[in-house]
């Protein structure tokens, strides 16, 4: 047996392919309910709503400050049991679920960040001229500060996703069959470790890739909209 | 001119512990013109922004209209409806920058006020037209020089036909060779009628296109009249000091 088998890594990727939906199903959540959660979060920061903005302050940044994969562990075996304390019973979830909490919680912490910033970037004057023009807070955030914030934070919520992509990995040390969980499985059964991990590697820099150029992509579609763009006096 | 349109009594402010204003009296004619003075940090801008409700005063009252509100206990639904008795044009033009210029004036008409789109475009463009700027109605704020920009706030202010115009230094963040136009174009607002609160640290323009001055010192009214007199022959101490100052030394570090 060769110590190492490239055609191994052709024959491992359309294996590895098939598991590529339990990887993207992760990141697909994770960064939905990141992202509805990370608003939350930063609003309540920027508009230092009572309690509230404390609370997120300490999720935040213990969600930023601890290993994703300690918060896997807290979220997996600690979760049911304050919940069985006060009386709900999810012991029999889906270990992918709680996969699920895991990322978008980090996620949320992560996004929220990028977007309190943003909102904090967009110029002050321009809510009290929503105000003065008769919008509400909300339509204020809706229509004014929000489409600009949106612009400004799109490059480091990126940045978050493709670590996300990357952390989502970690997800096999809950027996997760995701791309890395099943590269594990191949490398084990065949005694092509190497090989396993290596067209692993490859889909997840193919990946990568894909994820900057869409990116690129909805920076440039929104260029016009970003403030900083200048055009032509 | 007798029928007074605004009427303000005792509004007292406070950021902290400091009192910015403490008990200001104002009435404003309709379709008169008042321009406000003062040093620095005597409280003009925040003033404006009470009677705007941008701020939320610790008391007074306030009449615009048939409309009275006591400013310290306003519900949401009446400042709001007096919110919109007032327009403002802000010293940083503050224009909604992914918004086009036409946006910008229709925002406050559509969302603000729920009138019918096709309507409130007429309007905005009947307002750009009046500032110059309708060929410019589809370019973006960035595209535009401050001068222009500022005829896009007072675009905006205007369609909302409030019936007070408030305008916070208006020209203080123009370029020099830019001030003059769009005092020119302030002073025929004025000559057309409309009724306006004007910050300005353009004492010619005060002088000559003002109904009559407010010198405002520390949180309070220290004097005012028309702009020949208070120019001309200031009674109080604080006035005569703070016009000479202007007139022999016009470092403008003191006004800003
Ligand atoms: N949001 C605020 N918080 C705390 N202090 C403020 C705030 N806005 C204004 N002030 C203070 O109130 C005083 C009056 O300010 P302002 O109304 O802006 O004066 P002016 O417009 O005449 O220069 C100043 O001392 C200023 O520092
Ligand atoms: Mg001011």
């Amino acid at each position: 047996m060769k110590l190492f088998e490239p055609e191994a890594i052709l024959r491992f990727l359309p294996k590895l392919l098939t598991a590529l939906p339990v990887t993207l199903g992760i990141v697909l959540i994770a960064s939905a309910a990141g992202l509805l959660l990370g608003l939350l979060l930063a609003l309540s920061r920027v508009e230092r709503l009572p309690v509230l903005s404390q609370l997120a302050a300490v999720m935040v940044s213990f969600l930023r400050g601890t290993p994703v994969l300690v918060q896997m562990f807290i979220v997996y075996y600690g979760l049911p049991l304050l919940l069985n304390t006060v009386g709900v019973n999810i012991f029999s979830w889906d270990k992918i679920i709680f996969i699920y909490i895991t990322y978008s919680l980090n996620c949320a912490a992560f996004f929220s960040e990028s977007i309190r910033s943003a909102v904090l970037a967009v110029p002050k004057g321009q809510r009290d001229a929503a105000a003065a023009s008769g919008l509400s807070r909300a339509q204020a955030y809706r229509r004014i500060i929000l489409p600009q914030s949106a612009v400004i934070a799109l490059p480091s919520v990126g940045m978050t996703l493709t670590g996300l992509l990357q952390d989502s990995s970690l997800a096999f040390s809950l027996g997760i069959l995701d791309v890395m969980g099943r590269a594990n499985a191949l490398g084990a059964v065949t005694s092509r470790v190497l090989e396993a991990y290596a067209a692993a590697a490859i889909l997840f820099i193919a990946l990568t890739i894909v994820f900057e150029q869409a990116f690129r992509g909805v920076q440039r579609k929104l260029a016009p909209q970003n403030h900083i763009a200048k055009g032509t006096a | 001119m007798s029928d007074i349109i605004l009427e303000l009594r005792g509004l007292e402010k406070s950021f902290g512990k400091r009192s910015v204003l403490k008990g200001v009296d104002l009435r404003i004619a309709k379709g008169e013109t008042v321009a406000l003075l003062g040093p620095s940090g005597s409280g003009k801008t925040t003033l404006l922004r009470c009677l705007n409700l941008l701020e939320h005063a610790d008391g007074g009252t306030l009449r615009i209209e048939s409309q009275s509100l006591e400013l310290h206990r306003a519900g949401k639904k009446e400042s709001l409806q007096m919110c919109r008795r007032t327009a403002m044009v802000f010293q940083h033009y503050d224009l909604f920058l992914n918004k086009t210029v036409l946006q910008n004036v229709t925002e406050g008409l559509v969302i603000g006020r729920k009138i019918p789109a096709k309507e409130a475009a007429q309007t905005a463009m009947d307002a750009l037209e009046k500032v110059g700027m309708a060929d410019r109605a589809n370019s973006r704020p960035q595209q535009l020089s401050g001068g222009q920009q500022q005829r896009v706030g007072i675009a905006r202010a205007l369609a909302l036909n409030p019936a007070v115009l408030l305008l916070d230094e208006p020209t203080s963040s123009l370029d020099p060779e830019r001030v003059q136009e769009i005092l020119d174009l302030i002073a025929v607002l004025a000559k057309s009628g409309a009724t306006m609160l004007i910050v300005t640290h353009e004492m010619a323009f005060a002088y000559e296109a003002s109904d009559r001055v407010i010198f405002m010192d520390e949180g309070e009214i220290v004097e005012q009249g028309p702009p020949r007199e208070v120019f001309g022959n200031p009674q109080q101490e604080r006035t005569k000091q703070f016009i000479t100052r202007f007139l022999n030394n016009k470092s403008p570090g003191y006004f800003i």
